[in-house]
């Protein structure tokens, strides 16, 4: 792995990331520039380390939002996107219109419009839109309010990269609690 | 009634469809919807070839080989159910010809998609279960050398409901048998469910005969799709996707189907023509294959992408605050 974790800090547990996953702008931003793999700078470690697990699998797969290509080509321009199997473009197509239109009509976004920009709501739908039409089990955010929001909307799982670093109990261990009562 | 007459879903020997057939033959029994069969009874069925590849290179199947491909084969189960309906208030040779109907529709697709000499489409009889019309069978592509082809009669039959829905979309070559198997199963009463399960994935027959033609949305698209099937006399590509309900058989020309060809059952990212149902869950049922480009399956793709970021000159270089570069803040 390229980055380093704190002291104490549990890894990422692979087996938390589901098998087909929708990263968002801010994490896949955080994954690609080194700048941010910083010790003082938790979240772009998150976002490294999240990257590098989840590729790990053969299986996995991570969507990348049409939206979020455009961000991440905002900057000065760069050559063609790479294409390779365990990352999938994802397009924001007819039946993602159908999708938004469905989980998340207009009156909810209107009401939304008092507490964020209408620019982010418009990106952040688009792009949960494309994880729900393109079969996305989760969303990979940072934590962010209206992303959450959103993703409860489209009944889509949200996870941040640090919700991730769970220690799993080892296997055969009874959880607690369960087997009061029984028998 | 005779053991001709038994043949598996009805299928008549004199028909092209039912070239060669193998039985197993014990106590004969009428079955409670007065289908006289019999136990234990295996009976095959191919689909439709030229007389001259029959002679050449599809010789009579083997009864000893067969119980074998049963084994591997797709699980294959017919039933109709719905209103109250029982074993004695059918009529069977309704039933019967919707089951045949369906299954000529599935060989032809079959045909049409798979090469005549690559593999036969062999369907089996295992039980015709008392108390139900259900038929329950097995159905695979078996080559001459008697190995199964790996395509699945499953993706075969998630176009024959396509082509259901919208028999104006299916080819030429099939339309006639998709429209027999639609007139068909709209035969059965109203009150009728007409279902198939054909390896594991279930299939509402009645209800896509029923729908009528399904109205369309024509869109241009690109998706990342497996290549299933590539080739044939009319090129199609056949693909799956993550993204699709189905799997899905576009037209395409012979030079995108040679590219589609070398990622046989591996990821490619296409662009397409393609009409969806304008129902949801807006499946694809029909389209041509514009633009279609290969996938890296060897690097390591954290690399990949490492090396991308950096020949782009690290565009995010330097900006600490990504969300408010993005405008994105909440």
């Amino acid at each position: 792995m390229t980055s380093e974790t704190a002291a104490g800090v549990p890894p990422i547990n692979e087996q938390m990331i589901p098998e087909r996953v929708l990263v968002d702008t801010g994490v896949m931003i955080r994954a690609l520039e080194s700048s941010h793999w910083t010790p003082d700078n938790q979240r772009g470690l998150d976002c490294r380390e999240f990257w590098e697990v989840a590729l790990s699998r053969r299986s996995r797969r991570l969507l990348v939002a049409a939206p979020s290509i455009t961000e991440l080509l905002l900057k000065p321009p760069g050559t063609d996107l790479p294409r390779h199997r365990q990352v999938e473009p994802v397009s924001f197509d007819f039946v993602a219109a159908q999708v938004l239109a469905r989980y998340v009509p207009q009156a909810v976004i209107q009401s939304k419009k008092g507490s964020f920009t209408k620019d982010a709501i418009r990106y952040d739908a688009l792009i949960v839109a494309c994880a729900k039409r393109h079969n996305a089990s989760a969303v990979v955010s940072l934590d962010n309010l209206l992303m959450r929001d959103l993703c409860e909307q489209f009944q889509i799982a949200f996870l941040t990269p640090a919700d991730l670093r769970v220690t799993l109990p080892p296997t055969g261990t009874p959880m607690q609690g369960t087997l009061s009562g029984m028998g | 009634m005779s053991s001709s007459s038994s043949s598996s879903f009805g299928v008549s020997r004199s028909r092209a469809m039912c070239s060669s057939a193998t039985r197993r033959t014990s106590a004969s029994r009428t079955s409670p919807a007065g289908v006289c069969c019999r136990s234990q009874q295996r009976v095959t069925m191919s689909s439709p070839r030229h007389p001259d590849v029959e002679r050449s290179t599809l010789g009579p199947i083997d009864r000893g080989r067969l119980p074998g491909v049963a084994a591997d084969a797709e699980a294959l189960i017919l039933s109709f159910d719905g209103g109250d309906i029982t074993p004695t208030t059918v009529d069977a040779r309704r039933l019967l010809a919707a089951s045949l109907a369906y299954l000529d529709a599935l060989a032809s697709v079959v045909q049409l998609i798979v090469p005549m000499h690559e593999a036969e489409l062999v369907l089996t009889v295992e039980d015709i279960a008392p108390g139900s019309v259900k038929y329950k069978g097995r159905a695979a592509l078996r080559r001459t050398d008697g190995t199964l082809h790996p395509v699945a009669i499953r993706s075969m039959s998630d176009t024959l409901d396509t082509w259901m829905r919208a028999t104006s979309l299916a080819p030429r070559a099939v339309r006639p048998k998709v429209s027999q198997a639609v007139q068909a199963a709209r035969q059965l009463p109203s009150w009728m469910n007409f279902n198939a399960s054909v390896g594991g994935h279930e299939y509402e027959v009645s209800e896509a005969a029923r729908s009528g033609e399904v109205p369309t949305i024509r869109s241009t698209e690109s998706l990342r799709a497996r290549v299933l099937r590539a080739g044939g006399i009319d090129p199609r590509v056949q693909f799956d996707a993550a993204s699709e309900v189905r799997s899905f058989s576009l037209a395409s020309t012979p030079e995108l189907v040679i590219i589609a060809g070398r990622s046989l059952y591996g990821d490619v990212d296409i662009e397409a023509t393609v009409l969806r149902s304008a129902r949801a869950p807006f499946q694809i049922v029909g389209g041509t294959l514009t633009h279609i480009d290969p996938v890296d399956e060897q690097h390591d793709p954290v690399e990949t992408w490492d090396r991308w970021y950096k020949v782009s000159g690290s565009p995010w270089a330097g900006v600490t605050d990504i969300e408010g570069e993005l405008g994105r803040n909440d």
